[in-house]
């Protein structure tokens, strides 16, 4: 999706401090983390801070109060559930599409002229179609990573943290699934 | 700043609350913003009950859900930690949810919701403790934006098959669809309508190309003619706390709690140093 964007209209205007972390991030996180909560509670998947903030960020939207009326207008909208009802999945299936292609757009930010990094990254993003799961892309993807950079000797730029995320992933291929 | 004086003692609490002016802003701008992002996003309510409904939900259950948990979660976004952010459920998940989850690997519905759940509760103790920080600094840049692209091709993919554009092939895996079956026809035809609306910037265009697409979608057949433009809300009562918190905590499903956790975690990327400026401005 539009990250990007969004990083610079927000630094632009202020809410993002001189190391590139949002003010009040925690709080930020905090709502986003307890929005899935109260969404697994109503009846939904994991519910996420949507980019599409951005377009209301870039028309002036500085406060909570531009959230306050995104929240009153999700109410409002009840109203129209025979409409929302109405539409086919023809129809929602462009939306699918051209909302993946926001989020392929971070294709951008990876550098596939190093191949250490686009090997790991390549198979992280196009198994996730090809396996018909995210979870699989990544688990694949992250092996990858820990993998190359150790038996290319380069096994200790690599954050202890990955290690045990793909010795776990591996653990799981071998063992579980 | 200007103000209606009819709103007068309103903006004066809002003004207070929310710090208006020092954040250089004011109630008619802020109220306008709130609309322009509601309107770029507002489709999550046509498609995330078509998507859940393919995991058995409730479509009207899920559009009721969908708009409440929107409204809840962006309403705490904003009182709480005073950002112009909104939230509804995420495109990504909720077809991870339908179609691997429920569809692949055959959890019932509730248990799923039960691992949204556990994976919310984690996200909610991992921001606490600062264990959020550490995840994000070990995964390089590169596998964030990966799986976030990842993420975008596996959606677009799932619009492909549901709309029939894709369709298995025994020789080749995949195929193109027939375009003489209407509903494929009415899906390229709607990709055609949104893409030009997106790609002239017109607010909300997504949301636009899905009831352009419906209503031509009407002579077709394909789209059913709403009884009322409005009415009282469908009921939320069949998907509403039927989330199996229990069944979830068995150790199959750890796996699956933990992808749901992680690609949260990556759909919260703007919120730590990150990418550049980059092309689209919608």
């Amino acid at each position: 999706m539009t990250i990007g964007t969004f990083v610079g209209v927000a630094s632009r205007t202020g809410m993002i401090d001189e190391h590139g972390n949002l003010k009040r991030g925690n709080k930020a996180l905090f709502a986003d983390s307890i929005g899935t909560v109260i969404g697994s509670l109503l009846g939904t998947s994991n519910t996420t801070t949507y980019v599409e903030s951005a377009a209301g960020v870039s028309v002036g939207g500085r406060t909570g109060l531009t959230a306050v009326t995104v929240a009153v207008l999700f109410i409002a909208s009840i109203i129209f559930s025979p409409i929302a009802l109405a539409v086919p999945t023809a129809a929602t299936a462009p939306a699918l599409i051209i909302v993946g292609i926001f989020m392929a757009t971070s294709l951008n930010e990876i550098k596939f002229d190093d191949f250490y990094e686009a090997f790991p990254a390549f198979l992280t993003a196009v198994l996730m179609p090809f396996t018909f799961s995210i979870s699989l892309g990544l688990s694949v993807g992250f092996i990858a990573y820990a993998a190359l950079m150790l038996f290319s000797g380069r096994g200790k730029e690599v954050h202890w943290m990955m290690y045990v995320l793909a010795v776990t992933f591996v653990l799981y291929f071998a063992f579980i699934r | 700043m200007k103000n209606d004086v009819s709103a007068g003692s309103q903006s004066n609490f809002f003004e207070k609350f929310f710090k208006l002016s020092e954040n250089g802003t004011n109630v008619r701008t802020e109220i306008l913003a709130g609309i322009t992002t509601f309107v770029t996003m507002a489709y999550i309510l046509l498609v995330n009950p078509i998507v859940l409904k393919d995991a058995g939900l409730d479509q009207g259950a899920v559009f009721m859900a969908t708009a409440l948990a929107s409204a809840i979660a962006t309403l705490f976004m904003g009182v709480y930690a005073n950002y112009p952010f909104a939230l509804a459920p995420g495109m990504g998940l909720n077809a991870f949810f339908a179609y691997v989850m429920v569809g692949k690997m055959g959890i019932p519905w509730q248990t799923a919701l039960g691992a949204v759940f556990l994976s919310g509760i984690i996200a909610v103790i991992v921001t606490l403790t600062g264990l959020r920080e550490l995840l994000i600094r070990a995964i390089p840049m590169s596998l964030k934006h990966a799986v976030g692209a990842g993420i975008g091709l596996f959606i677009a993919f799932i619009g492909f098959k549901n709309s029939g554009i894709v369709i298995s092939n025994p020789d080749t895996f995949l195929d193109l669809g027939n375009f003489r079956d209407p509903a494929v026809l009415l899906a390229a035809v709607g990709l055609i309508i949104t893409a030009v609306l997106v790609a002239k910037g017109v607010k909300g265009g997504i949301l636009l190309g899905i009831m352009i697409t419906s209503i031509i979608g009407i002579p077709m057949g394909i789209t059913k003619i709403p009884a009322s433009i409005i009415s009282a809300p469908p009921s939320i009562a069949p998907g509403l706390l039927k989330l199996d918190i229990k069944g979830a905590l068995q150790l199959s499903m750890y796996p699956v709690i933990f992808s749901l956790f992680f690609a949260d975690l990556f759909d919260n990327r703007y919120f730590c140093r990150c990418g550049q400026p980059h092309r689209y401005d919608r």
